[in-house]
């Protein structure tokens, strides 16, 4: 690509700092080193959903939207930039092919998963949760107290739950009567 | 010392020679005067009470040099650039002559840079403001830079995370991602000094919205353009961890000269106000 000596002299202008732009006119009709301005990639920070350290990432998207790079990142005060084998792996959760798209099945008894929708899976999982609580739902203890509680479900979060997601989780197994109520990071 | 380095990197980069040359001159001058100096004692406590403050460790009305190396200097950075940019002459000649008659004229206007305000004496002279102000850089950069090496065991870069340079207050106009974990370093455009900055902020503005500050690779990987859509200032950024050796980031600054054309052509790069909550340090600065 040329650059023009009108194009040069426009430039000259804008000098700033300690560098200035050239203008002789060798220079201006010459053609030069030119940095290509295409592909630009966006970097946004974001946190780590595995363990419960919450080290912080930097994903790097092209302009398709593609991750193009994950990194630690170097201003977070968890791990100012430093990542386990998995964080740094974390792009694949995008881009693996054995990425599942599907909920996965196992009947009781059976030897293989089968691929189900999420319609299905979701209601199956709210039949049994409904079943198991009603089976195993105690008003009260041994001794005559109000317990309330069922010991036949637990609840596990995840590191990756933001704040609001594990108000919701803690707010729904509480009114289930859920004592077993832990998280990832404690286990 | 970075004349020597930019003379090696030429070297390997002929394609380059003719835009860099005059940077060259520029620093073998720089050199000359730099190695002369012996910058003046600070009083480190009232230069670590500035810094807790967010004040620049260097007071603009501290700045001392010799008024005779300064004007010598002043006159022969008009010289070359007036050699290598004939078309520039007769501006720069105006801009050579400016300090004639006036007391400590060019002490003085050395706080009006410090204070970011140089190009009020450019209008009030009618002289270039944009070639005024690169004169002014490039005759104090060894004066500063003598100060940002004095000054730097009192800066805490740990504290010191700031869009504008502890030594002297100036902005950016390169940086570094560093080994190990890609921290970004900014380079001060008036000394030289080094400081970490956030990554994912432009330095300019604060601007931290993904889609509004992106970066273009160069086709290696070792250079990235920093693009802010929000204030249309640029930063030009080597990565470090791409490379075996360190090189200086002054000379680099020269060597990426494309990439300021390359911003420029597409209208980045143009000082605009309305955002700048970050860049240099100001007095008024809340």
């Amino acid at each position: 690509m040329k650059i023009s000596r009108r194009e040069f002299l426009k430039l000259t202008a804008a000098a700033s700092g300690s560098l200035l732009f050239p203008t002789s006119p060798t220079l201006a009709t010459t053609e030069g080193p030119v940095f290509p301005l295409h592909k630009k990639v966006k970097e946004a920070v974001t946190i780590c959903p595995y363990c419960s350290c919450g080290c912080g990432l930097i994903i790097a998207t092209g302009p398709d939207g593609h991750i193009v790079n994950s990194e630690g990142d170097p201003d977070n005060i968890t791990n100012r930039g430093a990542l386990d084998p998995k964080s740094i792996a974390v792009r694949q959760l995008s881009q693996s092919p054995l990425r599942l798209k599907k909920p996965l099945y196992r009947a009781p008894g059976a030897s293989e998963w089968q691929e189900v929708e999420w319609d299905w899976a979701i209601t199956e999982v709210a039949k049994r949760i409904k079943a198991t609580r009603d089976a195993t739902f105690e008003r009260t203890n041994a001794d005559g107290v109000t317990v309330n509680r069922t010991m036949g479900l637990a609840f596990l979060g995840g590191a990756a739950n933001n704040s609001e997601e594990c108000y919701l989780a803690t707010k729904l197994a509480r009114a289930l009567g859920i004592v077993y109520l832990e998280h990832q990071a404690r286990i | 010392m970075l004349a020597d380095a930019l003379r090696r990197r030429i070297a390997g980069r002929p394609e380059l020679k003719g835009m860099v040359t005059p940077y060259l001159a520029f620093l073998e001058a720089q050199a000359v005067v730099e190695s002369a100096l012996v910058p003046s004692a600070s009083d480190g406590t009232e230069v670590r009470a500035r810094l807790d403050r967010g004040i620049p460790a260097l007071a603009p009305e501290d700045f001392r040099a010799d008024p005779e190396a300064l004007l010598r200097l002043w006159e022969e950075v008009c010289a070359i650039a007036s050699r290598h940019f004939p078309d520039l002459a007769p501006a720069l000649e105006s801009i050579r002559r400016w300090p004639d008659g006036r007391e400590d004229g060019l002490l003085s206007a050395t706080i009006y840079y410090l204070r970011g305000e140089a190009g009020l004496l450019a209008q009030e002279a009618e002289l270039d403001e944009s070639l005024f102000q690169f004169v002014l850089n490039n005759t104090l950069h060894p004066f500063l830079r003598r100060y940002a090496s004095a000054l730097a065991p009192l800066v805490n870069l740990e504290t010191w995370y700031r869009p504008y340079c502890p030594v002297c207050g100036g902005e950016p106009d390169f940086a570094a991602l560093t080994k190990p974990h890609g921290a970004r370093r900014l380079l001060c455009s008036r000394c030289d000094f080094e400081w970490p900055y956030r990554r994912t902020s432009c330095p300019f503005c604060g601007n931290d919205n993904p889609d509004q500050y992106l970066y273009v690779p160069s086709e290696d990987g070792i250079y990235r353009l920093y693009l802010c859509d929000r204030c249309r200032r640029y930063l030009k950024v080597i990565d470090l961890r791409e490379l075996v050796e360190e090189p200086p980031l002054p000379v680099e600054r020269i060597l990426t000269l494309p990439m300021d054309l390359a911003a420029r052509r597409e209208g980045y790069g143009v000082r605009n106000t309305q955002h700048m909550t970050g860049g240099a340090y100001r007095k008024n600065r809340p």
